[in-house]
């Protein structure tokens, strides 16, 4: 039982922190001129976005104007929201067409699987969280 | 040894003050054990780093994430010591602090104020902490802490006040430009700055006819800037006030070089402390500026004359007492040089530290 708790509590901190690292990236999106600012700082030109829920759409909406999204990349091949013209692709084509871009992953739960994924062709370093786009350190 | 912060230190909302207090730290450890990482939590990525140089990076969500990353980094770089930085305690601290006892590795938790049950803290992060703060004596031996108290949680407790590190100092003489008295406040703009003492002290006396000309500079931002500029437009003392907004670096230092006076923290009373050592006191000493003080800085005697000691309470800053404070220490030709000679024997983070450093030798 005590480690079935142990797990439990676990389990709500991680769900609370998911929730919580969601909603402060969802509101840090909405401040164009630093996001347009952090691109600078990480020299970024051409990027995939991994994940089409509503933060990828999110930071999609952010920095298209700035910067050059080759795609979405998204397991069902399609994103949360219908109405947008965004291109989308899934991991097979993502393989296909990739040429040495900084992949930015907008998913805090399946952060981890999908970096896994990636790093099949996709070398560690041109791999970026969102959570490191928005506030964490360049090189 | 690790310099162990969750702490967002290079961001652009990292807080200067405790950037400088914790890289001046790392310094003076560096001095007695050679090499020392230090960590920082940035963007949800926990990173090492040695100097200015990433050393690792890792994705961490969780205060769990962070735990098992930094037991993974003390394995793999062969760590005996660890200096921490307080993050409260929760199960997962618990569990590095297990970690680190089960591999005998020394380890001294700083609390950078204490007690700190009056600030804002959320309320979940209240309870887990006042809940697990209570085992910390199982595996932690010693606590630093601004406190004058000797034992904390159970836990021996040893002075832990706010250095410089001197070695990034030279003495400097005013520069003085303008027959106005410049004054100086330095820091992030939170409620227990109390800066609204010395507005409210200046709008009473250029009432009362008050015919020195003041610049009272603010530089730092924060929650309370709004409250200040409201209060400025208030009494009219727009051309008495300043907002100078976030200064670092060489813009920083020419502001101390330009000031006649400056004011510490004069809301202490708000958080419920008077036993404190903020790094802007140890910075105004270094740069050779009286200052007011509304706290009890245990930094220093409490007779030194280049310290104008006034009530931890709301009370409006006496500006006719503050003047004949800077006419009498200014009185005296070498006082820039004094303090500056106070603040490296006495306030380096080489002699702060000592207690520290001999414990985990």
């Amino acid at each position: 039982m005590k480690e079935l708790q142990k797990k439990l509590i676990d389990a709500y901190a991680y769900d609370m922190n998911v929730a919580s690292s969601s909603f402060e990236f969802m509101g840090r999106l909405l401040d164009i001129e630093y996001v347009k600012k952090r691109i600078e700082l990480f020299g970024l030109s051409e990027i995939f976005v991994y994940g089409g829920g509503y933060l990828g759409i999110q930071f999609y909406n952010s920095v298209h104007e700035f910067v050059n999204i080759q795609a979405i990349i998204d397991r069902r091949q399609k994103i949360q929201i219908d109405s947008y013209a965004i291109p989308v692709v899934d991991i097979g084509r993502l393989r296909e067409i990739y040429n040495g871009q900084t992949v930015i992953i907008a998913s805090v739960r399946f952060y981890h699987d999908i970096r896994n994924e990636l790093l099949g062709f996709v070398s560690e370093e041109k791999i970026m969280s969102l959570g490191e786009f928005l506030g964490g350190m360049s090189q | 040894m690790i310099y162990i912060t969750y702490y967002d230190l290079y961001g652009p909302n990292a807080n200067i003050g405790i950037r400088k207090k914790i890289l001046g730290q790392i310094q003076a450890l560096k001095h007695v054990f050679g090499k020392v990482y230090h960590t920082c939590y940035m963007g949800q990525m926990m990173y090492l780093l040695e100097g200015k140089t990433q050393i690792e990076k890792e994705f961490a969500i969780t205060p769990k994430d962070c735990n098992r990353i930094l037991c993974g980094w003390m394995g793999k770089y062969k760590i005996k010591r660890t200096y921490i930085r307080y993050p409260f305690a929760n199960k997962w601290f618990m569990e590095l602090l297990k970690y680190q006892d089960e591999r005998k590795i020394k380890s001294v938790i700083e609390i950078p104020t204490y007690p700190y049950d009056g600030e804002q803290l959320d309320d979940r992060v209240k309870i887990e902490d006042m809940y697990y703060r209570e085992k910390l004596h199982k595996y932690i031996k010693l606590i630093a802490t601004n406190s004058n108290e000797d034992k904390i949680w159970g836990i021996r407790s040893v002075p832990m006040l706010n250095g410089i590190d001197a070695a990034n100092y030279k003495f400097h003489e005013k520069k003085r430009e303008k027959e106005e008295l410049v004054v100086i406040g330095v820091g992030s703009l939170m409620f227990w700055q109390g800066y609204e003492r010395l507005i409210q002290g200046l709008h009473h006396y250029y009432k009362e006819g008050g015919t020195q000309d003041i610049l009272f500079k603010i530089i730092g931002d924060g929650p309370e800037r709004e409250y200040y500029n409201s209060l400025v437009n208030t009494y009219n003392l727009q051309t008495h006030v300043e907002f100078c907004g976030r200064l670092d670096g060489i813009d920083l230092d020419m502001q101390y070089i330009q000031s006649d006076l400056a004011v510490s923290s004069l809301g202490c009373y708000k958080k419920g402390v008077h036993d404190i050592t903020p790094i802007k006191g140890a910075e105004y000493c270094v740069w050779g500026i009286p200052f007011l003080c509304g706290y009890h800085d245990m930094r220093f005697r409490g007779d030194e004359k280049f310290i104008m000691n006034v009530s931890n309470d709301s009370q409006p800053i006496d500006v006719e007492q503050m003047l004949s404070f800077y006419r009498q220490v200014s009185g005296k030709i070498e006082y820039r040089r004094d303090m500056y000679e106070y603040a490296v024997k006495y306030l380096s983070w080489d002699a702060v530290l000592k207690s520290v450093i001999d414990y985990l030798k």
